[in-house]
């Protein structure tokens, strides 16, 4: 006997064998489920069964605070010393050749970064932690909620 | 789409779904669990899947990959995948399999006319180790080449090759009655 003998005769004989059945009880189980999901608060759902702007919403709360964040942390220093090291040079100098409508924006722009330097800055890594917090507590407040009014946690729902 | 919109299309594949998970786990519990899953995935987009004309594929394609992940997250993720790697770094002995071969030739042939043949056979390809199991039933039953088998399981083609080998030399042994461990 040869593989190929082997394969050809196991492979007739497993397409011989009667498809296994779904018990019964499967398709109850699986209602119940899709109505234990239905009845799940939205927030407590898999993020992908959101709706599409909720999501690109949450996306944007949770990343642009952390972009900023990472700019006004790291920016500068990454910017400044950039520049030494590839040897160009200082912004100062080389907006002198450009436009002035240019210029008055870059102005304008420093004017502006100056003021959040000053005022907004300092207590900017604050705020943040206080957003996290209060979301954290959120959380917790949302899921003792449900947990009363339904009897259940939401994680057990889905 | 109602309740009983998903509930006739979950009656319409259920067979199809529990079949493949059941196949491929070997066991009827996990292959429930794995089936619920699928179903629930298939409720998240019931509206994109109900008029398609590929979601008996797509129904496939889900349960197949939940049914790996399970056997590769939940249940021997250690044995599963350890297993395929050290066969893999395991000299294969084609002498000894042809051997075997050899002995099978001179067995009497198996007579799948009877029920209890068949059942044997459905229990022996249910007792076999996942790393034999696996591409079995995705060559055999899910039609799959032995380079889509590889590529879902992460091992090369000879390794696969060398695993259904196997797997189908401890399912003839089983039928013709030669009850060596697999």
């Amino acid at each position: 006997m040869t593989p190929s003998d082997l394969e050809r005769e196991l492979h007739d004989a497993l397409r011989r064998l009667p498809s296994p059945r779904a018990p019964r009880s499967l398709t109850p189980r699986v209602m119940a489920a899709v109505r234990a999901r239905r009845e799940t608060p939205w927030f407590a759902r898999p993020m992908t069964t959101w709706p599409l702007a909720l999501q690109a919403l949450t996306i944007a709360l949770a990343v642009v605070p952390l972009a900023v964040l990472g700019v006004w942390v790291f920016g500068g220093g990454v910017l400044q010393n950039g520049t030494a090291a590839l040897g160009l040079p200082r912004p100062a100098a080389w907006s002198q050749g450009l436009p002035p409508v240019v210029r008055q924006a870059m102005e304008q722009a420093s004017t502006v970064l100056v003021l959040w330097r000053l005022f907004f800055g300092p207590v900017l890594v604050y705020a943040a932690a206080f957003a996290v917090a209060v979301g954290g507590v959120f959380a917790v407040c949302a899921a003792a909620l449900t947990w009363v009014v339904r009897g259940r946690a939401p994680a057990q729902a889905g | 789409m109602t309740d009983a919109d998903f509930e006739a299309f979950v009656r319409r594949f259920e067979d199809m779904v529990f079949a493949t998970a059941v196949r491929l786990l070997g066991n009827h519990a996990e292959a429930e669990d794995v089936a619920q899953t699928v179903f629930l995935k298939a409720f998240e987009r019931f509206g994109q899947l109900a008029d398609s004309p590929a979601v008996a594929g797509w129904l496939k394609t889900v349960t197949t990959n939940l049914c790996l992940n399970h056997l590769s997250r939940y249940r021997s993720r250690w044995r599963f995948f350890g297993d395929l790697r050290r066969d893999e770094a395991d000299s294969d002995s084609p002498a000894a399999d042809e051997a075997v071969l050899d002995t099978l030739a001179a067995d009497a042939p198996f007579d799948l006319e009877r029920a209890e043949e068949l059942e044997r056979l459905e229990r022996a390809l249910a007792e076999l180790p996942a790393h034999q199991r696996v591409p079995l039933v995705l060559f055999h039953f899910e039609e799959q080449s032995t380079q889509q088998i590889a590529a879902a399981l992460g091992v090369s083609v000879a390794k696969v090759k060398t695993d259904m080998h196997r797997g189908r030399l401890a399912l003839r042994r089983q039928l013709v009655g030669i009850h060596d461990p697999v």
